[in-house]
């Protein structure tokens, strides 16, 4: 028996040390790896444009240009990547979206702006309908979780909880070394990228860009403003496609195969939220991004995915209230957006997010 | 508890410590209580039953060994059917009888509303149920001495390995096998492993992945067509068995570990050249139950050829209805029974067979079990209809067939290929050889590298959320 355990042992460890150092040396979403946003955050702030570096922990990436902020600025946009492409129309603005944020992941943001004391006079919170559903307040981005629970005990007091969770999410990144999921992702890279790039450490260099323009890879801006790479342009064949596989197969992004109901509990966090920045003198202005026009008739037409209509009457009740203007509408319809004004079949090109925002309805 | 779980893989490795660390007079104990434990973590209530069906069939043993008169005897034995059956009934099929006979009250004009329970199917009780009926049987028959230890009985019952979803034991090959003193074998731990990883691959590097497109097909039936629809029914007919028989490789794996040996359930059922031959490769453990406790029992081939082709489809129907209350399942059953008994009387046009003959008929019992295989997964009659009729309105129009709206894509079918082959190909070898025993006798390397090879492809293309195993329903 001690043979076979022995064995085992061996095994075990050995298919375990292959995981643990490819996703260490891989490390696809750069999370081992802090040097590149440690590299990327200088050279923006010089006013740098960079090419953006694929897999990304957006969150560490946030964390890092707010705390290396020179000045506060005057607006910053919170959200998901529907905000994250758009050429906002002020002075001293900062992107801080990151790609499917969550409740959570506003409340993180926020509590990093105060953390770093950079809590600027006008936040627009570019709301998503899945911001609403259930555990969406746990954030999606975990490397910034702890700013999420020290912002929500700034807001609600405190909570006993807090400093288990916080303590906890600190080892989370620990955690993927084990991970499959990340094996997978490691593995992914390593295919894509060839084995010895992926290996090597000069693959995580920083690349300058010396334009603005829609080129080959997607770009970051000095204010944390994303533009599309040529491929994240497609056509409407193509986007059409998309959004009638993601409707059949009932895998429509975060909102998966159905939202129905809003969450007491969130609503409530959010509105707290908002509160909560009313009263630092903050003004606020919502922004609803609209579906792809198919997928939001698919919306109206189902009950499975009836949360996201109610969501667009809470945001509005919940604007009248705080007399907070909403900006757009999850509507493709009641913002006038075709097929054609769509960058893939989930974000709009960059200049119809601006038009959008500039849509007021009443 | 699934064996895709974590959890099942923290709990594995302290059950084979303790129960081998253990002197052989308390393993017993592990195994009833890691039996009932992993039950339990599904739904600790409904472990009540289990123990209600143990009891009763310990009792009947019991009663049957001093019970001398035949009538007492069979007394004893229909009380217990009854019970058995009973809890079976209630839990799974009550609903079903009741919103049926409601139904055929309608067609005589007779207005009733069915009074249905909301009850949870519990999860594995056609399989324990058959397992305690068998001992039940077998005691009555005398083929099996009564268990008077309720502790073993009760183990033998509720063996965690085969507990939800089998194999179906026979009392004469597991119980002795919990009664007897083992030592530790070396070899047989490690082929249980080598088993389990095969399991494992079956049901995660393939099952689970062709879930995903075949739920999504089945989901949108209606928008269904051509190429989907072709591969939707290919598909669930790979799924089923790689997630059925990637359970019982597991099963029998986990219980090598532990020095117990299982029944064989599958042998490369895809490879039959008759359905007669598939039901000798597919869940040999129930086909064999139905043979020796409903089939030979009803007069099997014995008497009229009329008698046995109503003997046939009597069994089949039973089976179909053992795998699920519904008329799709019952059907399901009815398409094997009638196929066979097709066979049976074109028999004699071809008891001489070529090779070219086999492998037309291998390809045709494979299309028949795709056919049945719809209406096993289809969630009614009419759901079947649409699938077939939107397959064959969709046959004379290449350009729309091969068109997929539910993303079937090159690189989804690339993936899935290697893995497939893989499989055909084990199959097909193992027809002719023990490809276990073969690898256990390799090179060093060889075997190492094949252990790493299906170990981290498994852990490369599993869905990150696996699913269920499918027969834990039944």
């Amino acid at each position: 028996m001690r043979k076979f355990i022995i064995k085992c042992g061996v095994f075990f460890l050995l298919v375990y040390t292959i995981i643990v150092l490819l996703n260490y040396r891989i490390d696809p979403a750069n999370m081992f790896h802090s040097s590149i946003v440690e590299k990327m955050v200088p050279l923006l702030n010089a006013g740098k444009i960079i090419e953006s570096p694929g897999n990304l922990d957006e969150g560490l990436f946030k964390r890092e240009m707010i705390k290396s902020m020179q000045r506060t600025p005057e607006t910053v946009v919170i959200g998901s990547s529907h905000i994250m492409y758009e050429p906002w129309p002020f002075e001293n603005c900062f992107v801080a979206g990151l790609s499917g944020a969550y409740l959570g992941d506003y409340y993180a943001v926020v509590g990093m702006l105060e953390e770093y004391k950079s809590l600027p006079q006008h936040i627009i919170i570019g709301t998503d309908p899945w911001a609403f559903m259930t555990n969406a307040e746990n954030g999606r981005h975990k490397s910034i979780n702890e700013y999420a629970l020290k912002s929500l005990e700034r807001v609600q007091g405190k909570n006993p909880d807090i400093r288990g969770n916080s303590q906890q999410d600190k080892f989370y990144k620990y955690k993927e070394l084990f991970s499959f999921a990340y094996f997978q992702a490691s593995f992914k890279k390593m295919r894509s990228d060839g084995i010895s790039k992926s290996l090597k450490e000069d693959n995580r260099e920083i690349i300058v860009a010396d334009n603005a323009e829609i080129e080959k890879k997607q770009k970051i801006m000095p204010n944390g403003r994303y533009i599309f790479s040529e491929s994240g342009l497609k056509s409407i064949q193509e986007n059409n496609n998309s959004a009638d596989t993601a409707i059949r197969i009932q895998q429509i992004y975060q909102l998966g195969s159905g939202f129905t109901d809003l969450q007491t509990d969130n609503l409530t966090q959010f509105e707290n939220l908002v509160v909560y920045l009313k009263k630092k003198g903050v003004k606020i202005d919502f922004y609803l991004h609209p579906w792809y026009p198919t997928v939001y008739k698919h919306f109206c037409e189902n009950e499975k995915y009836s949360g996201v209509l109610k969501t667009e009457e809470y945001l509005r009740d919940l604007g009248k209230k705080y007399d907070v203007v909403v900006h757009g509408s999850f509507s493709s319809e009641l913002t006038g957006m075709k097929e054609e004004d769509y960058a893939d079949w989930f974000h709009l090109k960059a200049d119809k997010m601006l038009e959008c925002y500039n849509i007021i309805l009443h | 508890m699934l064996f895709n779980s974590w959890a099942f893989a923290i709990f594995l490795p302290i059950v084979f410590v303790l129960y081998w660390c253990l002197p052989h007079k308390y393993r017993w104990g592990v195994l009833l209580m890691s039996s009932y434990y992993f039950y339990m973590s599904w739904n600790p209530k409904y472990v009540l039953l289990i123990f209600l069906t143990t009891f009763a069939a310990y009792l009947a043993g019991r009663l049957l060994e001093h019970e001398k008169n035949e009538g007492g005897r069979k007394c004893i034995v229909a009380v217990t059917l009854v019970l058995c059956l009973g809890i079976l009934f209630i839990f799974k099929y009550y609903n079903f009888f009741s919103e049926n006979l409601v139904h055929m009250l309608q067609l005589v004009s007779i207005q009733m509303h069915p009074i249905t329970l909301n009850l949870l199917l519990p999860v594995g009780i056609s399989f324990y149920t058959f397992q305690t009926l068998s001992y039940v049987l077998d005691v009555y028959k005398r083929k099996v001495p009564v268990e008077h230890h309720f502790g073993i009985f009760a183990t033998f019952i509720s063996f965690f390995p085969q507990l939800v979803a089998g194999p179906i034991e026979r009392t004469e090959t597991l119980l002795p096998q919990i009664n007897k003193e083992k030592a530790f074998s070396y070899e047989q731990a490690t082929s249980g492993l080598r088993l389990m990883a095969w399991g494992f691959f079956k049901k995660l590097a393939i099952a689970d992945v062709l879930a995903i497109y075949v739920d999504a097909a089945y989901a949108s039936l209606d928008k269904c067509a051509g190429i989907d629809c072709l591969c939707a029914i290919v598909f669930f007919t790979i799924q089923i068995y790689c997630d059925f028989s990637g359970y019982s490789d597991i099963a029998i794996g986990t219980a090598r570990l532990l020095g117990i040996e299982l029944m064989t359930n599958f042998r490369s059922p895809y490879c039959a050249t008759s359905v007669k031959e598939f039901w000798g490769r597919w869940h040999i453990s129930l086909s064999t139950w139905f043979r020796d406790y409903l089939y030979i029992p009803l007069g099997g081939n014995r008497g009229s050829k009329w008698n046995h082709y109503f003997n046939i489809m009597l069994t089949f129907f039973v089976s179909g209805l053992w795998h699920g209350a519904n008329w799709t399942f019952i059907l399901w059953g009815g398409m094997h029974g009638a196929v066979l008994v097709l066979e049976n009387c074109l028999s004699k046009c071809f008891a001489a067979r070529s090779r070219f003959s086999n492998i037309v008929s291998g390809i045709s019992v494979f299309i028949f079990c795709n056919i049945a295989w719809i209406m096993f997964r289809a969630s009614s009659v009419n759901d079947f209809c649409l699938i077939i009729s939107n397959l064959w309105a969709s046959l004379g129009n290449w350009a729309e067939f091969k068109k997929s709206t539910i993303g079937l894509n090159a690189s989804f079918l690339r993936g899935i290929a290697w893995p497939v082959a893989v499989l055909v190909i084990y199959d097909y070898v193992s027809m002719k050889t023990d490809v276990q025993k073969w690898l256990a006798m390799s090179n060093i390397i060889i075997r190492w590298a094949a252990y790493l090879a299906i170990v981290f492809y498994t852990i490369l293309k599993m869905p990150l959320q696996s699913s269920s195993f499918i027969y834990f329903q039944f």
